[in-house]
């Protein structure tokens, strides 16, 4: 299959659309999740081959483990969202969402906290972006794993990319009042992209 | 404050959310038993066998949805109170379900008072 490309002037575009999204529903709804302010970055949007995945940083350190939620979104277009934060501060996140002081490890239910989390935080989003764009989406059940950042995007990028053997990837990194960061990476493929400013 | 031996189900496929509905209803005493189902199918059977006052219902599950839950509680009983819990504001759904019954519905994210809010003006109507 014959790789499209996605030029530059697009890529800004797509940021523009993802961080009008994020700025206006995301960052609310984690605020109102966590219960204190949420401040936000927006990252730069990046066109990548499927080889190339080692060049999205995980913005945390790389030598620790993370804790990830994912969910794909369907419909008029199709886009994978990943959440991810270091396994200690997953823990300290749940912990929070849950009302406990700290949690040791991860129970059925932290699990369930951060992957609602992520169903919650993408649901906005999406929302949002259906409210902007016209672009109505769906939400697979999320999953959550924890494990290297290599190996929890590796699966995803594969989902959506795998035809294209290319990636579009958005992110944003949010922090809370009391030190809590999470990430947010949004990818898809080429064609998708194309779509998603079509309707724009 | 509840009345006595007042009941509500709270279905949802997130045992998080569960827990979370769980202890707003609770605390702020809104039912004397709190039931949980973890999806649709599971929702529709606990409304047979225990008849709540009042059902919590999420709309994205897995198996039966809220809204195919929904039309089987209204079909076993019209009367259901049933409110609806969706993760945003999709108006269609919303609308979908209030013309199939639902009483009211709550966005997540929620806080805490306006659940509390909407469960006791439900409960209290006809």
């Amino acid at each position: 299959m014959q790789t499209l490309a996605v030029t530059e002037n697009e890529l800004s575009r797509i940021t523009e659309i993802f961080s009008k999204c994020v700025s206006n529903s995301t960052v609310g709804a984690l605020g109102t999740l966590l219960g204190e302010p949420v401040q936000h970055h927006i990252g730069k949007t990046e066109f990548l081959d499927i080889t190339q995945l080692d060049q999205l940083t995980p913005a945390f350190s790389d030598g620790t483990n993370m804790s990830a939620v994912y969910l794909k979104q369907s419909g008029d277009i199709d886009v994978g969202v990943m959440y991810y934060m270091p396994e200690k501060d997953g823990k300290r996140f749940a912990a929070k969402l849950l009302g406990k002081k700290r949690l040791d490890s991860f129970t059925k239910i932290s699990k369930s906290s951060l992957s609602e989390t992520g169903n919650i935080l993408s649901g906005s989003f999406f929302n949002a972006l259906a409210n902007d764009q016209g672009c109505k989406t769906s939400a697979d059940i999320p999953g959550f794993a924890v494990d290297s950042f290599m190996s929890v995007l590796e699966i995803p990028a594969m989902e959506i990319g795998i035809e294209s053997q290319s990636l579009v990837a958005c992110s944003a990194e949010f922090s809370s009042s009391s030190g809590l960061k999470l990430r947010m990476l949004m990818i898809l493929d080429p064609q998708n992209a194309k779509k998603l400013l079509e309707k724009h | 404050m509840s009345a006595p031996g007042s009941k509500i189900l709270v279905v949802d496929d997130a045992s998080f959310m569960r827990t979370v509905l769980k202890d707003i209803i609770k605390s702020n005493g809104l039912a004397t038993e709190v039931l949980e189902a973890g999806d649709g199918v599971e929702g529709v059977k606990a409304y047979k066998t225990s008849k709540p006052n009042l059902v919590t219902m999420d709309v994205n599950m897995p198996r039966a949805d809220g809204i195919q839950a929904l039309r089987a509680i209204m079909k076993i009983d019209p009367t259901a109170k049933v409110v609806m819990v969706t993760s945003f504001e999709q108006k269609q759904i919303v609308q979908d379900a209030m013309k199939l019954g639902a009483r009211d519905y709550i966005v997540k994210p929620f806080d805490k008072t306006t659940v509390g809010l909407v469960i006791n003006k439900v409960m209290r109507q006809k």
